[in-house]
């Protein structure tokens, strides 16, 4: 396993688009893996930051969170040509281990602007054997693009 | 980590068939099954497909075998490549084994021009076609949707396409359905899936989704070319694309809703992308209408397309007065989850068959099968991998008996998109390609390089293994002459 030094990294997948992303804390590793997601899409220092939308999902487990904030900030990119690069995460409430009808929540700001030149389409973001993993002392996971 | 699978785990049935048996895996309830020569056999172990496949029969409720076919590919959760049929009532109806992109299929258009009438025109069609039928990231079509409008394709599928005219009465006779799966309800579809729909009638996406002018180059059945109007040398069109980013949300969406009741119905999943809820409870079945909205919204999308190519023809050919005509063969759907009846170990049986990555292959006398095609059975169209043959195939008594009247859908790929990008430039394939004589129009060329021939196994091999098995019967050989992609 590399160390945490990266945010993020591309990895191969067959028939589709894979990143692995790390974080020190959960909040991180959220935000993280938006900018590795976006990195596939688009060159993240030419974006500006014209553009914010607020973010609120709620799902039944850590890793349900993740792929819902992931494609929320999809549907956004498809409906308006946004492309995001700094993520705040205001809130991050995982849903009790202990407590199948518990239901964890996210608020975050995504920060971008609009672009037509985007390299790529990502379609979906996949619960493909996403588990979020933790190592002395971060957190990562892996993130498969549906494209 | 999975316990690793080998090719000694097999039980080899016959020389095109594998099985793994229950007892190589304590949590399987069903065998998995596995069409594929020697080679293909070893491909499928190169990645995870086969492991997919042993997660997905430990789901509750299936009958018979999880059947992987000898394109498979690793997908997510389960292969693309991979059919699966769960009881009906008492199984699982499961998103993540339809695919995101629910109906992706293929329409096969014919026409009665021979490739000497059309070579002259070529590169102005493709252009004429290129522009008519939008393609790429984040692509508008021409044909925008009010909500109301929206609601109308989603009921209606290809029905929508004939009443405002970009249809003819015969295409909706020429594909699967009917062109209308008709439990939609456009209520449960979700306002986000809607949102993305709305500008995307008329599109073809990005990604493997193309539109493919060919010629037709060897025929294998002549009875069956026939019926189907194929000759030798006559130029075609297939059009391969899916419900767009509607499809996509759809199953988002329903994934997410099914995360947060699946504790409720006692299912222990494998992966959660094979998340699935029990098909006769409120999820399941708010689901199934679901994708109907979104199978409707490609049938609609594939029969828009097809008009917009009898346009491009029109525009090119008309002025220097080439009578043409251009009809429609077949169109069928490659990801799709259908209610039908099997036989199966001897009983007749209502099962939900799950296609993903796997074409519907009826065969002769199935009902639901149009007039023109009851006695030989249901057109299959294989796409190639871009600049390779595609195939015609037909269903046949033994796809119905082997594999719930399902067959393979491509090529399948073999190296991943971030190797293809890195080792392949989309310039030098476009000249390689043109060297060909393949006409090339393509809005990016990472794309095209991702989607390079050699990133795929060989169709043919594919095929070959599909037709001795007897799970669909070769008809006729397309290669192509004009490529058109986002």
């Amino acid at each position: 396993m590399s160390s945490p030094a990266q945010p993020f990294e591309e990895i191969p997948h067959t028939a589709d688009w894979a990143i692995r992303a790390y974080g020190r804390t959960l909040p991180e590793l959220f935000a993280n893996a938006a900018m590795g997601m976006y990195s596939l899409l688009v060159d993240l220092d030419a974006l500006g930051e014209s553009e914010r939308r607020e973010v609120e999902v709620e799902a039944a487990s850590p890793e349900g969170l993740l792929v819902a904030w992931l494609n929320e900030l999809v549907y956004h990119t498809e409906r308006e040509h946004l492309a995001f690069r700094r993520f705040e995460i205001h809130e991050l409430r995982l849903p009790d281990p202990g407590d199948p009808d518990s239901i964890g929540r996210l608020r975050a700001t995504a920060y971008g602007e609009r672009t037509r030149e985007m390299r790529k389409y990502i379609k979906a973001v996949t619960y493909h054997n996403v588990a979020i993993q933790q190592d002395d002392g971060y957190y990562w996971v892996e993130l498969v693009f549906d494209v | 980590m999975a316990r690793e699978i080998r090719k000694q785990d097999f039980r080899r049935i016959h020389e095109y068939l594998w099985e793994l048996p229950t007892s190589f895996d304590p949590r399987m309830n069903v065998p998995v099954r596995i069409y594929a020569d020697e080679e293909l056999l070893e491909d499928a172990l190169g990645d995870l497909s086969v492991h997919q496949a042993v997660n997905a029969a430990s789901l509750p409720g299936l009958v018979g075998a999880v059947v992987v076919m000898p394109d498979v590919h690793m997908g997510y959760g389960f292969p693309i490549g991979g059919v699966m049929a769960s009881r009906v009532p008492g199984g699982i109806i499961s998103p993540g084994a339809i695919g995101y992109d629910i109906n992706c299929g293929v329409r096969l258009l014919a026409t009665n021009l021979t490739y000497e009438q059309i070579a002259p025109h070529l590169a102005e069609l493709a252009s004429r076609i290129y522009y008519n039928c939008p393609s790429g990231v984040g692509s508008e079509g021409h044909v925008p949707l009010t909500a109301k409008q929206l609601d109308e394709v989603l009921a209606e599928g290809a029905r929508w396409a004939l009443r405002h005219g970009y249809a003819r009465p015969e295409d909706l006779e020429h594909t699967e359905e009917f062109g209308c799966m008709p439990n939609a309800d456009p209520d449960k579809a979700t306002p986000k899936a809607k949102e993305r729909g709305k500008d995307q009638l008329g599109t073809l996406g990005a990604g493997n989704h193309f539109i493919e002018v060919d010629v037709v180059d060897e025929i294998f059945d002549p009875v069956g070319a026939e019926r189907m109007g194929l000759f030798e040398g006559q130029v075609a069109v297939q059009i391969h694309c899916g419900s767009r980013g509607f499809g996509h949300q759809i199953c988002t969406d329903y994934l997410q809703r099914f995360e947060r009741v699946i504790h409720k119905y006692g299912i222990k999943l494998p992966d959660k992308e094979l998340m699935c809820a029990p098909i006769d409870s409120p999820e399941g079945q708010d689901y199934l209408k679901a994708m109907a909205c979104a199978a409707n919204f490609a049938f609609c999308n594939r029969q828009i397309l097809a008009h917009y190519i009898r346009k491009s023809f029109e525009e090119v050919l008309k002025p220097k007065g080439i009578a043409h005509d251009v009809w429609q063969v077949y169109d069928i759907a490659h990801n799709m989850g259908k209610i039908e009846t099997h036989e199966i170990d001897g009983q007749r049986m209502t099962v939900c068959v799950h296609r993903k990555g796997a074409t519907r292959a009826w065969g002769p006398g199935s009902p639901g099968l149009p007039k023109k095609y009851t006695d030989i059975g249901q057109p299959v169209l294989i796409p190639g991998s871009m600049g390779t043959a595609s195939y015609v195939l037909l269903g046949t008594p033994g796809s119905m008996a082997q594999t719930f009247g399902s067959t393979c859908h491509g090529a399948g790929r073999v190296m991943s998109r971030a190797q293809a990008k890195r080792e392949i430039r989309g310039e030098k394939l476009k000249a390689e390609l043109e060297s060909q004589g393949i006409v090339v129009r393509a809005g990016s060329m990472a794309g095209l390089a991702e989607e390079a021939p050699r990133a795929y196994k060989d169709v043919s091999r594919v095929v070959e293994v599909v037709h001795h098995a007897g799970i669909a019967r070769k008809v006729a050989r397309l290669r192509p002459i004009a490529v058109i992609k986002g």
